[in-house]
């Protein structure tokens, strides 16, 4: 994946030396929607160090592009809400406990809202079509859910609050844009996305803990041309 | 690409999400393989400090003799939890003492009993406690208790002067198995102890003279409880605060000894409740003792001898989480 992403960086870095970008500029907003998907540790299910037990949920993301022909400037708004996987983890307690007891398990969502900024880097329009790539930083709220485990024989066995984290956000994505016409477009988005907030849990050894939250995010949506002349 | 890795190294610390908020003990019985042997291995007593999850672990067994009269044997240890995984584990070492040498004979010994808890890092910490280490033997061929003071010096328990036996509560029957229920009567020691002077196997309870220890008495009021014993055997009386442990076969059990526990109250002590069918089976549990495990653990830790089958032979010392009483 890293070695594709350098060859596309590397023909359109070339390109951008070859072929100067001409003055059809577009400024572009976009909204679109579809699906995160928790990857790595975040999604691991198993009681290892880092589980996250997060599971797919829905995401919604507002952009603002403004580019030429092959370079330009991106940026980004967005949201996810990613479901904690209660049967993965209530599966856990159940093989560690040996089947001692009933288990259960009341948890909310992960919850994820992103601001970034970054730059883009795309092919030359082809067929009213756009391919591009986003690299962005920015910075990442996140919401760790409630959490209550509890067994029927010894009670509450973990509990931890709702608690939210702030910390740097990275995303690398790629962007398909299809004009309907000179103004509006369909758009095509995915995109990987990696932040680390800290959240506090009372129980916790040191009182806090580092969660990497990893997801893969999906979505479709429209695309608008601020640069047309009617507007 | 600098601008990618900066942000992720920025937030590359440590601390990771707990998926227990305290230990737990696994509360279904599990064998205590690294001190079994497949000789007989029962009648403990552990000494524990949470703080630094150590513990030293005594007990009688047959082995030294393959299979003839039991001796005291010993082991120290760590404890392990992981908060992350639920995983409990209790690591040992063979680990003599010089307060076995001095108790050992060739007689058997059983019942261990340490008056104290296990010494803090720092041994001048908790100097002049009181630190006697009851335990029972035959050397007249029926059991009879006694009592030898003990230090806690490089690592190990060492003997402050000779065994005596505990005269005042010794017959010609059988005598063992003390435990002190502390704070009981002010000002006077109370323990309980296991006698066949009635025929059967009872609990019996000692009360020392005033501003004495029950070591320390030429007088000591011995009573046969009512409550706790029944027409069976009942022995191995053990107390930790309020809660006696001890193993019984009387009616309502599972088949052989099961082990049952009572709760000191305001009227004395409760009914014995047997300790269920997690615990106990159809062949004999014996001699139970618990650890409170303070706020550490979701439930306290007890320790107890079983000659069910899946074991190394023989009675194997078990392991198990019961509930905080």
């Amino acid at each position: 994946m890293k070695r594709i992403i350098l060859v596309l960086m590397l023909v359109m870095i070339t390109d951008l030396m070859a072929m100067p970008q001409k003055t059809t500029r577009k400024s572009v907003f976009g909204v679109t929607s579809g699906i995160s998907i928790p990857f790595s540790e975040f999604a691991n299910d198993r009681f290892t160090w880092d589980a996250g037990f997060a599971a797919p949920g829905p995401g919604i993301e507002a952009e603002y592009l403004y580019y030429g022909k092959i370079f330009g400037f991106s940026s980004s708004v967005g949201y996810a809400s990613l479901f904690f996987n209660e049967k993965g983890y209530l599966a856990e307690y159940d093989r560690t406990m040996n089947g001692y007891g009933v288990n259960e398990i009341t948890a909310g969502n992960y919850q994820v809202m992103k601001f970034l900024v970054g730059f883009t880097l795309k092919v030359p329009e082809f067929s009213n079509t756009e391919i591009m790539l986003l690299f962005n930083i920015g910075y990442a709220r996140s919401i760790h859910p409630d959490v209550r485990v509890t067994n029927s024989e010894l009670g509450v066995i973990n509990s931890m609050k709702r608690d939210g984290g702030g910390s740097p956000a990275v995303s690398a994505g790629l962007k398909i844009n299809y004009w309907l016409n000179d103004r509006y477009g369909l758009s095509l988005k995915g995109s990987l996305d990696n932040t680390r907030p800290a959240f506090f849990d009372a129980t916790a050894t040191d009182g806090f803990f580092f969660m990497p939250i990893d997801y893969a995010s999906i979505n479709i949506g429209f695309v608008m041309n601020l640069n047309t002349p009617e507007l | 690409m600098y601008l990618l890795i900066i942000p992720l190294l920025v937030t590359s610390c440590s601390g990771h999400r707990l998926n227990y908020d305290k230990g737990i003990i696994p509360p279904v019985p599990v064998n205590f393989a690294s001190v079994n042997s497949m000789h007989d291995d029962y009648n403990s007593n552990l000494q524990i400090s949470w703080t630094e999850m150590t513990f030293s672990l005594v007990f009688s067994s047959n082995r030294n003799s393959f299979g003839e009269d039991f001796d005291f044997v010993s082991y120290g240890g760590h404890i392990f939890y992981d908060l992350m995984s639920g995983e409990f584990e209790m690591r040992t070492i063979s680990k003599a003492f010089g307060l076995l040498d001095a108790v050992n004979s060739e007689n058997n010994e059983f019942g261990p009993y340490f008056t104290a808890d296990f010494p803090y890092y720092f041994p001048w910490y908790k100097e002049g406690e009181d630190r006697r280490f009851f335990y029972s033997s035959d050397p007249d061929g029926n059991l009879d208790i006694f009592c030898c003071g003990y230090n806690f010096g490089d690592g190990e328990f060492l003997a402050s002067g000779d065994p005596f036996a505990v005269t005042p509560l010794n017959t010609e029957f059988n005598e063992g198995y003390l435990s002190i229920h502390h704070d009981a009567i002010a000002s006077r020691e109370t323990a309980y102890f296991m006698s066949d002077s009635d025929g059967s196997y009872d609990i019996y309870s000692a009360v020392s003279e005033e501003g004495k220890l029950i070591s320390e008495s030429t007088v000591v009021t011995v009573a046969r409880s009512p409550v706790l014993s029944s027409s069976a055997d009942d022995k191995c009386p053990y107390i930790t605060g309020n809660v006696m442990v001890f193993a019984s076969d009387r009616e309502g059990g599972f088949g052989g000894f099961d082990l049952w526990y009572s709760v000191y109250g305001s009227q004395g002590w409760s009914a014995p409740v047997n300790m269920g069918d997690e615990i106990n089976t159809e062949y004999d549990e014996y001699r139970p003792f618990v650890v409170p495990t303070g706020s550490w653990y979701l439930n306290d830790l007890m320790i107890f001898s079983s000659n069910r089958p899946g074991g190394k032979g023989g009675f194997d010392l078990y392991y198990v989480g019961v509930p905080k009483r």
